[in-house]
């Protein structure tokens, strides 16, 4: 077990490197179930694991630093109990929404850690010391690491036989109940990511998308390139206005306006 | 503000191109030791400290000065940052070139950090992740390499892209560039096409992977009514359709994600044990 929570503990601090690092992705959950699953020498199953995990968490996304659910620890404890307590995909979708919960307690304490270490960075730099001042930075962002390293550790350390007993033992009902939550919940990650990009003007867009899949039965891949297409087509018109506009000088307060509402939406 | 002074910070063309470099990869790390009171201010100002050494001069009075003066609040988009990181390293040269106000630059950045989070975020965090997510996930869930792979490049081509060209335009438009590009409406159509195409493939994703049907057959003396039959001849996934709808009004009203998440769950269970869902 220890050579599995050694794997799991370094793709906790793996997927939160990608994850801050470049902004790589790494913590979206089928990213980060990939890198736990070739960690603990199940690649494939990581992906299609992944697959389920991403459907829930694909409307969370980390904004302003704001993490409002941990999806990459999801996605690393959502894959590892699948592949160590052999849980199905529906299974470890629901194991994995704890760890989630979890994520955003202990990345809210670092954050706390981080907002107390501030008065130290600016006084080193009144006093002149730039060497205490890059060390110290060094110092957070190991322990960054480090902390989710233990995270991953110790949870699977300690926690895998528990899981793997309550694995076995869910009765059919609640098997069957969790499969078609799982079903049910990649709505939540849709409705999500509607309230994002909502704009009242916008609203026949998803109504295109959801139509040529459900009635056409449309691919993802065909339906980007449509909606490329359609999206230069709706702003096509506006761009070669706003050149014109840009003649007069008049216009200034209606592209403001624009602006305004667009923002309010 | 076109940069007449670059030329005793960046000499030539070489140095030039490292400058770009070099922010690119040091850019890389903003996201770490962000704080509650002030967000990504520490390592804004960890990233300039070797443009501004080279500014200013290593150790001197006005280095730190100039460090302490980027430890200010800061929070904006990863992607988009290079800009303001190359607008603010030129602010800087110009500075101590021709000793502008220290004050403006600080302004600056707080103007830009906005938009360029409002940019950024419905540019790269939902349009190009759902777009790069929306072609993925299909290989990933067979198992394919291809998956992985692809989102990695769809995602991190432009991500990448746009942070190595921001920085390179940031550096030598300065701040002129933005504020025209804001004016003339253009960032506000670049960020509707995104919104446009992200709608679409929210849309096609709730039909094609939201999976909700009913089991329910209502027996009468005649027949039996197979609901789920019923409603695929009126519109198919009619179910999933509604339920993300029903999502997204309960999520409007300012019910938090995770209380959604829990409904969910418990209708799936009151569903499955009633018989309704299978």
């Amino acid at each position: 077990m220890i050579m599995q929570a050694l794997a799991v503990g370094l793709a906790c601090a793996l997927v939160k490197f990608g994850a801050w690092w470049g902004a790589m992705g790494w913590d979206r959950p089928m990213v980060a179930s990939t890198i736990t699953g070739i960690l603990l020498g199940h690649p494939v199953e990581g992906m299609t694991v992944g697959a389920a995990l991403e459907l829930v968490y694909m409307g969370t996304q980390s904004m302003g630093g704001v993490l409002p659910q941990d999806y990459g620890l999801g996605g690393v404890f959502g894959c590892a109990f699948a592949i160590l307590a052999t849980a199905k995909p529906s299974v470890a979708v629901a194991l994995s929404i704890p760890f989630s919960m979890l994520g955003t307690l202990i990345y809210d304490l670092f954050k706390f850690w981080a907002t107390s270490l501030i008065t130290r960075f600016q006084k080193h730099l009144e006093d002149h010391q730039i060497g205490a001042f890059k060390r110290l930075w060094f110092t957070q962002a190991t322990v960054y690491l480090t902390m989710y390293f233990l995270i991953g550790f110790i949870s699977i350390l300690l926690g895998t036989n528990a899981i793997k007993a309550l694995v076995n033992n869910i009765p059919t009902a609640v098997m069957s109940s969790l499969t078609v939550a799982a079903g049910m919940l990649p709505a939540l990650g849709m409705a999500l990511l509607m309230i994002t990009l909502w704009d009242k003007k916008l609203a026949p867009y998803f109504f295109i998308g959801f139509g040529l899949v459900a009635f056409f039965k449309g691919t993802l891949i065909e339906i980007a390139f449509l909606g490329a297409a359609i999206a230069v087509l709706a702003i096509i018109g506006q761009l070669t206005n706003h050149k014109t506009d840009k003649v007069a000088a008049t216009t200034e307060d209606a592209t403001t306006s624009e602006e305004e509402d667009f923002y309010n939406d | 503000m076109t940069n007449s002074t670059g030329t005793t910070f960046l000499p030539d063309k070489k140095a030039e191109n490292h400058f770009y470099n070099n922010l690119f990869w040091r850019s890389q790390w903003l996201m770490f030791c962000t704080s509650y009171t002030k967000q990504q201010a520490v390592t804004f100002s960890w990233v300039l400290m070797p443009y501004l050494e080279k500014i200013y001069g290593k150790d001197t009075p006005e280095f730190y000065d100039a460090m302490l003066r980027h430890q200010d609040f800061f929070n904006t988009n990863v992607t988009a940052a290079p800009f303001i990181f190359g607008m603010v390293t030129s602010m800087e040269a110009e500075n101590k070139a021709n000793g502008i106000d220290p004050k403006s630059i600080g302004a600056l950045k707080s103007s830009m950090m906005g938009p360029l989070a409002g940019i950024g975020d419905s540019l790269v965090s939902n349009g190009i992740r759902l777009i790069a997510t929306g072609i993925a996930i299909g290989f990933f869930k067979q198992g394919s390499w291809l998956g992985p792979i692809l989102f990695m490049l769809l995602l991190n081509v432009p991500n990448w892209g746009i942070k190595w060209a921001a920085g390179k335009y940031g550096y030598k438009l300065g701040n002129n560039f933005i504020v025209n590009a804001m004016k003339s409406g253009t960032l506000n159509l670049i960020t509707k096409a995104a919104s446009i195409l992200g709608l679409m493939m929210v849309g096609a994703m709730s039909a094609q992977y939201v999976t909700f049907t009913t089991s329910l057959k209502i027996k009468t003396a005649a027949q039996t009514l197979d609901l789920q039959g019923i409603f695929d001849s009126i519109l198919p996934d009619l179910l999933p359709l509604a339920l993300v709808l029903g999502c997204f009004f309960y999520l409007r009203k300012k019910n938090k994600p995770v209380r959604t998440l829990v409904a969910i769950v418990i209708l799936a269970f009151v569903l499955t044990f009633l018989g309704i869902t299978k």
